[in-house]
């Protein structure tokens, strides 16, 4: 498999209808055609949801462990899904229900969220410094949904609306998460706003 | 945008992208009721995919862990096949050719002239063979570029001495030749390298094409049985070469066999074995630099390594180190003890962070009773980011209690034999296929 150029936030963000693979037969179609279709799926989104969960939870497995999850869950559910163009919205959303499961789990490594080392790709590597190392950590001191909101919006690039329907919650209290969630990220950062 | 949402978009960009394209296990649509919702982040993992080197914190865990692993193996030695279904495309995403060296009694490893087959890789079938141009009388070593089309061949005269009742190979230089196949029509072109040929004390114990094949790396003895490393770049036949400055030797001890010397697509970093007393290090060097090996740097560094002394965490367990094409990993067999188990080994193909130096992660994990190993492993090929493995292995022969060699492509946990290179152990190949 080759999931090359396909894990951009802007990929991932891009709307959903058309990202389904393959024929989104009937309920009750040969799980051939559920499998095809999950792993079409997960080939051309897989980088970007790991992307995004790992940037939600500073831990590769973890990150790896929730997207699996999540497309297993797709596809033991494949045949109850309505409308198959919505599986990958339907898949992030519980890419981002894993991350916070995950997240309320209790910590026993990384206590001080500094990331686990991971292999980094070269362009990665290049940007590796303590400044963005400085950012993460903070970033990963935030309340959960603080994170959540700032990780949506300005990683994925998702508008306000779209960030209300992903997490449930009205729009004014994405704003206002996020004014806060801001506010003390630049104090964690020793920045005055 | 002001400052502190800039640096936020730029640190959660850059914090993405450190996980690398092409390096996403792939999908494992496990059976619903294996999966246990809710251990999804820490411990074991990934169904499969275990998280080495990190201690499993809690007893309940460690039991039901040791309790899954014994029913899945039965506590023997097993690798899992793939998937019927996927059994194509895994053999599909493979180079589609590779070469091997051997000879016309298939049971004699040393003494006999060699010539190179070229077999297909989805098949086994031999598509040509080649031997080696007059006045040159046997091939000795091939390199791969990985990409199944393009190979170097390093020749030299064949001639046996006979002396005090028995027989061994003079010396010879050695020439290089470059193998072509075409990926239209499948025919093999063999031409001379414009670079001159070693001399015969040069003692070749390393060479690797990079992908590309734009270069051409060679360790061989140099002045003063001081090793040094050559580069040539083959469109030009311009040389660098530098002196080991350290203690150990530039090798595998293997004999030939396996890879000592890797390339990164970046045409300019190469790792390599060192090999000192009971350790191993694997060091990346920037060719293009203008610093000498000196200026090398430990990627991974096996401490007692050399005798698969299970006192370690994960010890070499092969003969090849490769860098992965898109630089991030290096990959090797490896043989690990398991930190909840005192009468437990692991196995596999483990892929360290060439920025770290950390177990990565492993694949095709098998678990052994016991921590002696005598089982042959190795890997062969990688492709850019090390998700996709060629690697031979050991695995139960018809007869009980019995091996047999057997090339295979591992995926995660997938193991794909390749058809046409099931070899008997006692009747081994002459060398390992490269790709």
């Amino acid at each position: 498999m080759d999931f090359r150029h396909r894990g951009s936030p802007a990929a991932l963000a891009a709307p959903l209808a058309r990202a389904v693979p393959g024929p989104a037969g009937p309920a009750g179609q040969d799980p051939g055609d559920a499998e095809a279709a999950v792993t079409g799926l997960y080939e051309a989104h897989a980088l970007g949801l790991v992307r995004l969960a790992y940037v939600m939870l500073g831990d590769r497995a973890a990150a790896e462990d929730v997207v699996q999850e999540a497309f297993g869950g797709l596809y033991r559910r494949w045949d109850q899904l309505a409308d198959k163009g919505r599986a990958l919205q339907y898949v992030r959303s519980s890419v981002l229900n894993g991350c916070r499961s995950a997240l309320r789990r209790p910590r026993h490594a990384d206590v001080d969220g500094v990331p686990q080392p991971t292999a980094a790709s070269a362009e990665a590597a290049a940007l590796t410094s303590e400044e963005r190392r400085e950012v993460t950590r903070a970033l990963r001191r935030l309340p959960d949904r603080q994170r959540e909101v700032l990780v949506l919006r300005f990683y994925l690039d998702e508008p306000e609306a779209e960030i209300a329907r992903v997490m449930g919650i009205s729009q004014s209290t994405v704003r206002s998460t996020a004014h806060r969630a801001l506010v003390k990220l630049g104090h964690l950062l020793g920045e005055t706003r | 945008m002001n400052t502190l949402e800039s640096r936020l978009r730029e640190a959660a960009k850059a914090t993405a992208e450190e996980i690398a394209p092409g390096s996403i296990p792939p999908l494992s649509l496990a059976k619903p009721q294996r999966r246990r919702p809710g251990r999804a982040g820490r411990g074991r993992g990934r169904a499969g995919w275990p998280r080495i080197l990190i201690p499993v914190a809690a007893a309940a865990s460690v039991i039901a862990v040791v309790a899954t692993t014994l029913a899945i193996t039965g506590g023997t030695y097993k690798h899992r096949p793939a998937k019927a279904a996927s059994h194509t495309s895994v053999l599909a995403s493979l180079p589609p050719y590779y070469v091997v060296l051997t000879g016309n009694n298939p049971n004699r490893t040393v003494l006999q002239p060699q010539h190179a087959v070229i077999r297909a890789t989805s098949s086994g079938a031999i598509l040509a063979t080649i031997t080696p141009p007059s006045p040159y009388g046997t091939f000795f070593s091939v390199a791969g570029a990985g990409d199944g089309h393009t190979f170097v061949l390093a020749a030299e005269k064949w001639a046996v001495q006979r002396a005090d009742g028995g027989n061994s190979q003079e010396a010879e230089p050695t020439k290089f030749f470059l193998l072509r196949i075409n990926p239209v029509t499948g025919k093999p072109r063999l031409t001379a390298l414009a670079i001159p040929a070693e001399p015969a004390s040069a003692g070749l114990s390393g060479m690797a094409l990079s992908p590309g094949a734009s270069r051409l790396a060679l360790a061989v003895d140099g002045d003063r049985n001081r090793q040094k490393i050559q580069v040539f770049t083959l469109a030009t036949g311009s040389e660098r070469q530098w002196t080991w400055p350290g203690g150990g030797n530039i090798t595998n001890n293997a004999g030939g066999n396996g890879q000592v010397l890797s390339w990164a697509a970046d045409q300019r970093t190469l790792a390599f074995q060192v090999w000192q007393g009971n350790s191993i290090e694997v060091r990346l060097f920037n060719t293009a630099s203008a610093a000498g090996l000196r200026a090398s740097t430990v990627a991974v560094d096996f401490r007692g390594a050399a005798v698969d002394s299970p006192r370690g965490d994960v010890t070499f367990g092969g003969t090849s180190t490769f860098i992965t094409p898109d630089g991030t990993m290096i990959v090797c067999a490896t043989t690990s003890t398991i930190r909840w188990s005192t009468t437990m080994t692991e196995v596999g193909y483990t892929e360290f962070s060439a920025s770290t130096g950390r177990a990565v992660r492993i694949l095709d994990p098998r678990r052994y009773a016991g921590k002696t190993l005598l089982q042959t492993q190795d890997v062969l090929w990688t492709n850019a980011s090390g998700s996709t493995l060629i690697v031979v292995a050991d695995v139960p022969a018809a007869q009980p209690g019995k091996y047999r060699l057997q090339v295979a492509a591992v995926t995660g946990n997938s193991f794909t034999p390749l058809p046409g290179l099931q070899v008997d152990t006692a009747n081994g190949p002459v060398s390992y296929p490269v790709w």
